[in-house]
């Protein structure tokens, strides 16, 4: 996994190019880093308003459940996105720089689990507050942004070289990511959904990894064990697909853009 | 070098990208090599120039050598650090500011945060682009971008420094301060890899090129050698043989290879410098716009060397250094080249230098025109490297250098010599036609070839130039009673009894043009019509289309009556003009009617006087008389012209000649901008000299 060996031989390229891309996230507005949460939080109350009184969700703390599925969804949304144009975005360096490319979809990754753990952390108090037994599963908390984060990069590596060659991929990303949010139980939960559909949340292949979250955060029931070994088989293929594809088209990176 | 290891090794290196070619109906997707083939090794402490046209693959060169591509086939091996200078603004992230970019930089070239800062203070002085340093860099100018970047570039340590041409971007100063800066990066032993179409720096800075066409490299040498050959090859017949090779089976596309190969080698031919020197050590270098004269192993001429100067048209100051160059033919006497000007410049020179028996060398220009729009302007200018000298004052022959004895003579009478100091020790000489009235034209369209410029470089001894220099020009002599008039070269000296009553420039007349005051003794003269007491003459002038008839007649013993008239050929801007009369310092006080008064005694700088006078005599004549101990009344009386005025000064301040100098001018205001083509009056008077001793 060369894309993880960077974090040791390249981590002044990488810790410079996520300060980087957060400086330039931010640069010349007045909250910074502090949209990291405001925007999840926002999106959580709109939907949480929306799905409590005019749907009438019959779901306890029902803004708790939206914060603890929210906050890693659109990490990973955001990191998606944002890895998909990593490469044409970074061609002065990439024009520069014989480095290691990988460096630079990983580092749109830390950028964004920086920004995840910032919000996490924020929040994490209320979460703390309501269900004290939150403190017991923290180290099963930490697990499941390891995991989530090994998933997500193996997901950006592929997206990042793919769309090099096929601009058209990221055209359908966005559509694709909206059409997927809806499909995961993020605003609803496993029970609501009718038996005949049960089997479109069980492909899902993010459905585990939510599941371990929840697990942490909100306490769902049981099955733990059983989606972090799904989890961890999900984080290897993710990761060993897209170090594959990457490390294929790489060499012609600069050629096609 | 303890690294024997080459810096760049590029063994049959392949590279090819893929491209889609969009047309309206389909996508075509071929794969375009931009190198095919090409081996070369750099060693450390080489500085290389890359030269080529757009689009010859050095860019792609030069991405493999900072290992940003790999080849697609064959081996490229780099040893040692690399720092590039590709892309303007290739590295920098627009959003942050310079510092911050400096420092992300920093840990690309795997320098710790602590090496940088220690780097900064220098970085930012070689920069020196002020508190920018802490703006975002999309802000900043293309200027500033290089002057970062190139700054950076070359304080990270590199072993290898590779630039792509775009220092052209920062202004003069900045660039000469990078090409110092790579020139010592050259001497600590690094290697240096320059791309540019700029020849000089790629002289300066490198000793080494690669020439690369078409993804080939196909001259690697001497960098002199390689500029030549770059700028031989002509665009149009490469263009022209692939489109004939694309339709050609291989035996024909070999005959139009081999055709087009012969064609360079004679254009190569046609367009490389030519020599021709001669016993005496005179040597001549003859090279596309610039013709340089060498005396042994000392150059005589500089920058542009020995030129052409013509009007055509409205095209004034036509130059041979802007023309077509092709050498008709060489041999060890002679060089004849044929010279073309593009554009709707419809002329044709032929340049001949050939050695004589004598050991000199002659030149003879012949020229062309179309449709006849040739006017007078021509003149051969050279450049020198030192001072140059007219010995033998007219006209006829110009010394190149105070230090030599080469002599540039001119071989035609219608051309006079001129000189002008244009920089600081050095000097243009020059032959220039005069101006002339048009000759009624014998045949119709000027098709002919006709005699431009004659002469010869000539190399004289000692003993022969001083001789040169005693003139021994025959005045013309008018005589009434004991007063003489002596007329020589556009001047005249006023005697009487043996004395000389003149002094200086004696009577002349002088132009103001652009600035510059041009004289009737720069003109060439010619008798028209003379005996004893009436002589009638014609001046041509150089520079100014002027042609000045002076008629001068002496009225009895005391009286002289002149008459002079010019004939502007061509709208001129004439700002002021003068006769003049410089008198004899021995003149003491001067008089206009009533008063006598003195000159000033001490003729200064300081002491400058100058008076206009605008009174008349009884008779209602303008008349200015000098006295002086022991000698003539002299009056100055001209019959005043509209706007003319009459003008007196001591003339000290003027050069090193005590005189009192008596004008009659006329000054044209500045609403007033040209004189129209035309015939003027330009003074009519007598001059009196009465009494006296």
């Amino acid at each position: 996994m060369k894309s993880l060996s960077l974090f040791i031989t390249h981590r002044d390229i990488l810790w410079n190019l996520v300060g980087k891309n957060l400086k330039a996230r931010y640069a010349g507005s007045v909250l910074g880093i502090l949209w990291a949460f405001i925007n999840p939080l926002l999106l959580a109350a709109i939907i949480g308003f929306v799905f409590t009184n005019i749907f009438r969700m019959p779901v306890e703390n029902f803004y708790l459940f939206i914060i603890a599925g929210m906050l890693p969804w659109s990490c990973l949304a955001g990191a998606l996105q944002e890895s998909a144009l990593s490469i044409p975005a970074h061609v002065s360096l990439l024009k520069q720089f014989s480095i290691p490319r990988e460096v630079v979809p990983l580092s749109v990754v830390v950028t964004h689990f920086v920004l995840f753990l910032t919000a996490l952390l924020a929040v994490l108090p209320i979460f703390i507050l309501s269900y004290p037994k939150t403190v017991m599963f923290l180290p099963l908390l930490a697990a499941a942004v390891l995991l989530w984060f090994l998933f997500t990069l193996g997901l950006a590596l592929l997206l990042s070289s793919w769309c090099v060659q096929n601009r058209d991929v990221h055209q359908i990303l966005g559509t694709f990511l909206t059409f997927w949010l809806w499909l995961t139980p993020v605003f609803y939960s496993v029970d609501m959904i009718p038996e005949f559909y049960r089997w479109m949340v069980l492909v899902n292949p993010v459905y585990p990894f939510l599941q371990i979250f929840r697990e942490s955060l909100w306490h769902a029931s049981g099955g733990i064990v059983r989606f972090l070994a799904v989890g961890i088989l999900l984080c290897g293929f993710s990761l060993a697909a897209g170090s594959y594809v990457f490390a294929r088209k790489e060499g012609d990176f600069l050629k096609r853009i | 070098m303890i690294d024997k290891q080459p810096a760049i090794a590029f063994r049959n290196v392949f590279e090819a990208y893929e491209v889609e070619i969009k047309t309206d109906h389909q996508i075509i997707r071929e794969s375009f090599e931009a190198l095919k083939g090409v081996s070369f090794t750099v060693q450390p402490g080489e500085s290389v120039a890359v030269m080529g046209p757009n689009g010859a693959g050095k860019s792609t060169m030069l991405r493999l050598i900072a290992g940003l591509l790999r080849p697609e086939k064959g081996d490229v091996n780099i040893h040692g650090r690399v720092s590039s200078l590709l892309d303007l603004g290739a590295g920098f992230h627009p959003e942050l500011t310079g510092r911050d970019n400096l420092l992300l930089n920093a840990s690309l070239y795997n320098f710790s945060r602590a090496d940088m800062n220690a780097r900064l203070e220098s970085i930012l002085a070689f920069a020196d682009i002020g508190k920018f340093i802490d703006v975002p860099v999309r802000c900043y100018s293309q200027g500033m971008y290089v002057r970062l970047a190139f700054s950076l570039a070359i304080h990270v340590d590199p072993d290898i420094l590779i630039i792509d041409d775009c220092l052209a971007v920062g202004d003069d100063n900045f660039r000469l301060k990078s090409i110092d800066k790579v020139l010592e990066f050259r001497t600590r032993g690094k290697t240096v890899i320059l791309v540019t179409h700029d020849f000089a720096a790629a002289r300066q800075v490198c000793d080494r090129g690669l020439y690369i066409r078409e993804g080939r490299l196909l001259r690697d040498g001497p960098v002199e050698e390689v500029i030549a050959s770059y700028v031989t090859p002509v665009k149009v017949d490469a263009d022209r043989y692939r489109f004939l090779a694309a339709k050609l089976d291989d035996d024909e596309r070999r005959q139009v290879e081999q055709d087009r190969l012969k064609q360079q080698e004679l254009r190569e031919r046609r367009l490389a410098p030519v020599e021709l020197s001669v016993a005496g050590g005179l040597r001549l270098i003859a090279a596309p716009g610039k013709v340089q004269l060498f005396m042994d192993s000392c150059q005589l001429t500089d920058e542009d060397g020995i030129r052409v100067l013509f009007d055509y048209g409205d095209n004034l100051d036509v130059t041979s250094a802007t023309a077509k160059w092709r050498v008709l033919q060489t041999s060890r006497d002679s060089v004849i080249c044929l010279l073309r000007w593009a554009g709707n410049i419809q002329v044709s020179q032929i340049w001949r230098w050939a050695r004589t028996a004598s050991g000199d060398i002659d030149l003879r220009i012949e020229m062309r025109t179309r449709d006849g729009r040739l006017t007078g302007n021509r003149r051969v200018e050279c450049r020198l490297t030192g001072l140059g000298d007219t010995p033998g004052g007219k006209n006829k022959s110009v010394r190149l250098g105070a230090d030599n004895n080469v002599l540039f003579i001119t071989g035609s009478s219608d051309q006079v010599t001129g000189r002008y100091l244009y920089s600081k020790g050095r000097e243009t000489i020059y032959f220039l036609s005069l101006w002339d009235e048009p000759k009624p034209e014998t045949s119709g369209p000027e098709r002919r070839w006709k005699p431009f410029f004659s002469g010869t470089f000539h190399v004289a001894d000692q003993e022969k130039i001083a001789a040169a220099n005693i003139v021994d020009e025959k005045p013309h002599v008018l005589t009434g009673g004991d007063v003489q008039l002596f007329f020589a070269g556009g001047r005249a000296d006023l005697g009487r009894s043996g004395k000389r009553l003149t002094s200086g420039m004696g009577l002349y007349t002088s132009l103001y043009v652009r600035g510059v005051w041009h004289d009737s003794a720069q003109a060439r003269w010619s008798v028209l019509n003379g005996d004893d007491a009436r002589l009638l003459v014609k001046g041509c002038w150089p520079w100014v289309p002027v042609v000045q008839f002076w008629d001068i007649q002496m009225e009895g013993s005391d009286r002289i009556q002149i008459n002079l008239r010019m004939k502007v050929l061509r709208d001129t801007p004439i700002r002021v003009y003068e006769t003049a009369l410089m008198l004899n310092s021995d003149y003491r006080q001067w008089s206009s009617g009533g008063h006598v008064n003195a000159f000033p005694s001490d003729v200064t700088k300081d002491d400058f006087f100058r008076i206009c006078l605008s009174s008349r005599d009884a008779d209602g004549k303008n008349y200015l008389a000098c006295h002086g101990e022991g000698m003539p009344e002299t009056v100055f009386a001209p019959a005043l012209l509209p706007g003319q005025r009459i003008v007196l000064e001591n003339a000290g301040h003027v050069g090193a000649t005590e005189a009192r100098l008596l004008h009659c001018m006329k000054v044209f205001g500045h609403q007033e901008p040209f004189m129209p083509a035309g015939e003027y009056q330009l003074f009519n008077g007598h001059i009196y000299i009465k009494g006296g001793s």
